[in-house]
């Protein structure tokens, strides 16, 4: 097998040292036991693959597709491995030489069909407005998986008079680096395109794999505009409603690990509830909640398993609502939430928006 | 082999895939050998299951913790069964009135210690590896750390042991009391076995109070020598620090490149650390300062913030994967990483490696636990350079010829494994048929981890593949 991504990989691989601090809240490891499944032997794989040492087969592919990108295991390397970094690499070379997950490939041709991860009908969330300052990117998981919790965001920047756009758009394709594919130009040409009819101010995402996506993707290197994270303008607002209830927050991977947006969501629920419980890991701590990195579609069970036990954690707390700000963890915790868990579970802009309308307490 | 063993561990719990066995044919050393299979048994009667089998087979089996042996101990060199013992990770019982703890093998040393830390104890052996690596593997290699010097290695915490020996029977060896008198203390002859003697599944560990309090010094020296002598005198006049390390240039630009540390690029600096009731300790920080002064110390610093020792150990804790950064093209090769000489030769044996590094045209960085004697020679190599495995294979011998002409030994605390044997039977050599012999009683048929130790072979460059590539040539 051809490894031509994992080639720029090399000094990282052989920098790491072994120590296995790695395996320290690697979310895959703690589900699935084997050593194979962990952070440190993610690396050894992509290694073997490169030296030719060992060819694919079923079980390393899957090992090598078991990781959620979360990057736990970056912050626990002493070595300052980039481990997230060499498994995107060995995923591109698996899928050039034909080892792909059809969960994956499927989201491509839905994209492709579509402009949408699900291949659902197009679904117009239309709040057009010249001139508007802020340009505004909904992302595929919210429009088509939390339609209704997006509509809530989408209220609150009106209720607080964001000006604001929404755009024509089609998936940002931040997944498909994350699964080995390559993302479309011409989809990031559009996007280009879409965002400088606007001719706003700041580009402002809802969604942390989009945000992250407009931030680091070389596609989008000549976007022209700043890019913003809801949470970061809401940390300038002020709101006309509080809780008392007891809250605690989820850091999406995406947004902490990989953007490094930790206080600004903090600081956001400050301005509303007070009664604020932080959870044991937090921050760059944070346990993944098992939605990233692809892992959902051809491990749907695994990637619950991770969410029921974040979800948990959150419980232990004691709070009566858990927020994040993303809709794909989002999704995930409310797959992975039982009937009799009374925990709520929204993202913050979604819960100050039924706070202020008085819908919930 | 895959039927009997899934019989006794259940389907999910026995690999034959390539994915598994090239994982756990590698530890945090240079070796890469593949087991036949992997077990993960999840009882002390699956364990001794397993056991049966293999003696009436002859089948290797080679048990593994976390894997993060610097030496190959873990590394299957006759293919046979990896047992992986990670799931027998309960805290069985903690008595702190008693002064013990009963543990499982896969217990992880810092989960022990945030269990003990509510009783007021703690389980004093410190390896670096200690957020991952689990009690078993400390017993089977005897780990120590930086608290050694004051507190002892792990074969001084361990009161007693339950051991399935090569038949699969369980015998019970030690005791749960703090001290025992005559007899062959046989629990201590298994803590450094590394797995050849029997399968540790469960320990009896000596617990100690936590300290109270405790303060933490850094002192620089413009010469190596310095340092060394200030160790010698700290350790001659008898204070008991409950650490004393020291790092010399190469792991001081590797902290300040990794961690910006920011510390000046001297030749030396050691760090120490008392422990106690700070009335008690107080007196001794200061002569050990004194002492630092004399010796032509500056800029020392002292603190008992608890955030500000952290930062002062956080720089010494970092060395390790700091060095692995040094140069973009250098790796960090753990090749006679844990030599020890006694304390008073300490700056015979830095100053001797430095030359030796000089001579070899290599670069070997120097820093550890000082005042145990013991050093972390860091082999900064590049796999890439035609020669320069010849050269580091070279540098290799002469460091251990050196710190046993010194009087040291071949490992202070990392174990024997593959990667040192041929230094450690050079140290002991009347002693490999006496252990021979040993084995022979414990495991007639030779299953248990083959061929380590006194029984490694010759050559331990060639004995296993190496996990860096390796460019032929001058």
């Amino acid at each position: 097998m051809k490894t031509k991504a994992l080639e720029s990989w090399e000094r990282d691989m052989l920098r790491c040292i072994r120590c296995a601090y790695c395996f320290v809240d690697c979310p895959i490891l703690k589900e699935l036991g084997w050593e194979s499944a962990g952070a440190r032997s993610k690396v050894i794989l992509s290694y073997g693959l490169k030296e030719a040492e060992i060819e694919c087969n079923q079980l390393i592919k899957e090992r090598l597709f078991q990781c959620c990108l979360c990057a736990q295991c970056e912050i626990n390397c002493p070595a300052k491995v980039k481990v997230a970094g060499v498994v995107r690499a060995a995923r591109r070379d698996l899928v050039e030489a034909g080892h792909y997950f059809e969960a994956h490939r499927m989201m491509k041709e839905m994209v492709e069909k579509t402009g949408n991860l699900y291949g659902e009908e197009r679904r117009d969330f239309t709040y057009p407005k010249l001139g508007a300052e802020f340009a505004l990117f909904l992302g595929c998981v919210g429009k088509y998986r939390e339609e209704e919790s997006l509509k809530r965001t989408l209220e609150l920047l009106t209720e607080l008079g964001i000006s604001f756009t929404t755009v024509d758009e089609v998936c940002c394709g931040g997944v498909f680096g994350d699964v080995g594919l390559q993302a479309s130009q011409e989809d990031a040409e559009h996007i280009k395109k879409e965002i400088k009819k606007a001719k706003a101010r700041k580009l402002l995402t809802t969604c942390p794999m989009c945000y992250r996506t407009f931030k680091e993707d070389p596609r989008f290197k000549d976007l022209g505009i700043g890019v913003l994270h809801i949470t970061q303008l809401l940390e300038k607002s002020e709101f006309p409603a509080k809780t008392n209830r007891a809250v605690t927050y989820h850091d999406p991977c995406d947004l902490g690990r990989h953007s490094d947006l930790y206080q600004a969501p903090r600081n956001v629920i400050g301005k509303f509830a007070p009664n604020f419980q932080e959870m044991p890991k937090n921050r760059e701590n944070a346990h993944c909640c098992g939605a990233g990195g692809g892992v959902r579609g051809p491990f749907t069970r695994l990637s619950i398993n991770m969410a029921k036990k974040r979800l948990q954690e959150a419980i232990d707390t004691g709070a009566e609502v858990l927020l994040t700000e993303c809709a794909s963890c989002l999704h995930n915790f409310k797959n992975a939430k039982k009937r009799k868990q009374k925990i709520e579970i929204y993202n913050i802009s979604e819960y100050l928006s039924l706070l202020m309308d008085g819908e919930v307490k | 082999m895959l039927e009997e063993l899934r019989a006794i561990v259940g389907e999910d719990n026995v690999s034959d895939d390539l994915a598994d066995r090239y994982i756990y044919g590698s530890d945090a050393s240079i070796h890469q050998s593949s087991p036949s299979v992997v077990v993960r048994p999840a009882s002390v009667e699956e364990v001794q299951e397993i056991l049966r089998f293999a003696n009436r087979e002859k089948i290797p089996v080679v048990p593994r913790g976390a894997g993060t042996g610097e030496s190959g101990s873990a590394v299957p060199l006759d293919g046979g069964i990896v047992l992986d013992l990670k799931r027998l990770d309960k805290i069985l019982e903690i008595r702190p009135q008693d002064m013990f703890c009963r543990v499982e093998p896969g217990v992880v040393n810092d989960e022990l210690n945030r269990q003990l830390e509510a009783y007021g104890f703690f389980f004093p052996p410190t390896p670096g590896s200690g957020k991952v690596c689990t009690i078993g593997g400390m017993i089977a290699n005897n780990a120590s750390g930086m608290r050694a010097i004051k507190y002892g290695a792990t074969r001084d915490a361990v009161l007693g042991l339950k051991v399935v020996l090569a038949n699969g029977d369980l015998v019970k060896m030690g005791t749960s009391t703090i001290i025992q008198a005559s007899g062959y203390q046989l629990e201590r002859l298994m803590v450094g076995s590394e797995g050849t003697l029997g399968v540790i599944v469960e320990a009896i560990l000596r617990l100690r109070p936590l300290p109270e309090e405790r303060a933490v010094g850094r002192a620089l020296f413009y010469q190596l020598s310095q340092a060394g002598d200030a160790v010698s005198k700290i350790i001659a006049t008898g204070l008991a620090p409950s650490a004393l390390e020291l790092m010399d240039e190469i792991a001081i630009k590797s902290v300040n490149k990794a961690l910006e540390a920011g510390l000046p690029e001297v030749e030396a600096a050691i760090f120490f650390e008392c422990d106690g009731i700070k009335a008690g300790f107080d007196n001794e920080i200061q002569k050990i300062k004194k002492i630092c002064e004399q010796c032509g110390a500056f800029d020392i610093i002292i603190s008992d913030d608890p955030r500000e020792m952290e930062k002062l150990w956080e720089v010494r804790s970092s060395i390790f994967p700091a060095t692995s950064m040094y140069k973009e093209d250098r790796i960090r090769a753990t090749l006679a990483e844990d030599i020890t000489a006694p304390v008073s030769r300490l700056s015979e044996l830095v100053q001797g490696i430095h030359q030796i590094a000089r001579d070899n045209g290599i670069l070997i960085g120097t820093y550890g636990h000082a005042g145990e004697g013991l050093i972390h020679s860091a082999f900064l190599v590049n796999p890439g350079i035609p020669g320069e495995w010849d050269r580091t294979r070279k540098a290799v011998d002469e460091v251990f010829a050196l710190v046993h002409r010194l009087g040291g030994t071949t490992s202070g605390e990392h174990g024997i494994g593959i990667s040192k044997a041929p230094y450690f039977r050079k140290e002991r050599k009347e002693l490999v048929e006496l252990m021979r012999e040993i084995k022979k009683v414990f495991d007639p048929n030779n299953i248990l981890n083959p061929h380590k130790l006194m029984d490694a072979p010759e050559d331990f460059f060639t004995a296993t593949k190496l996990r860096y590539p390796i460019r032929e040539g001058r």
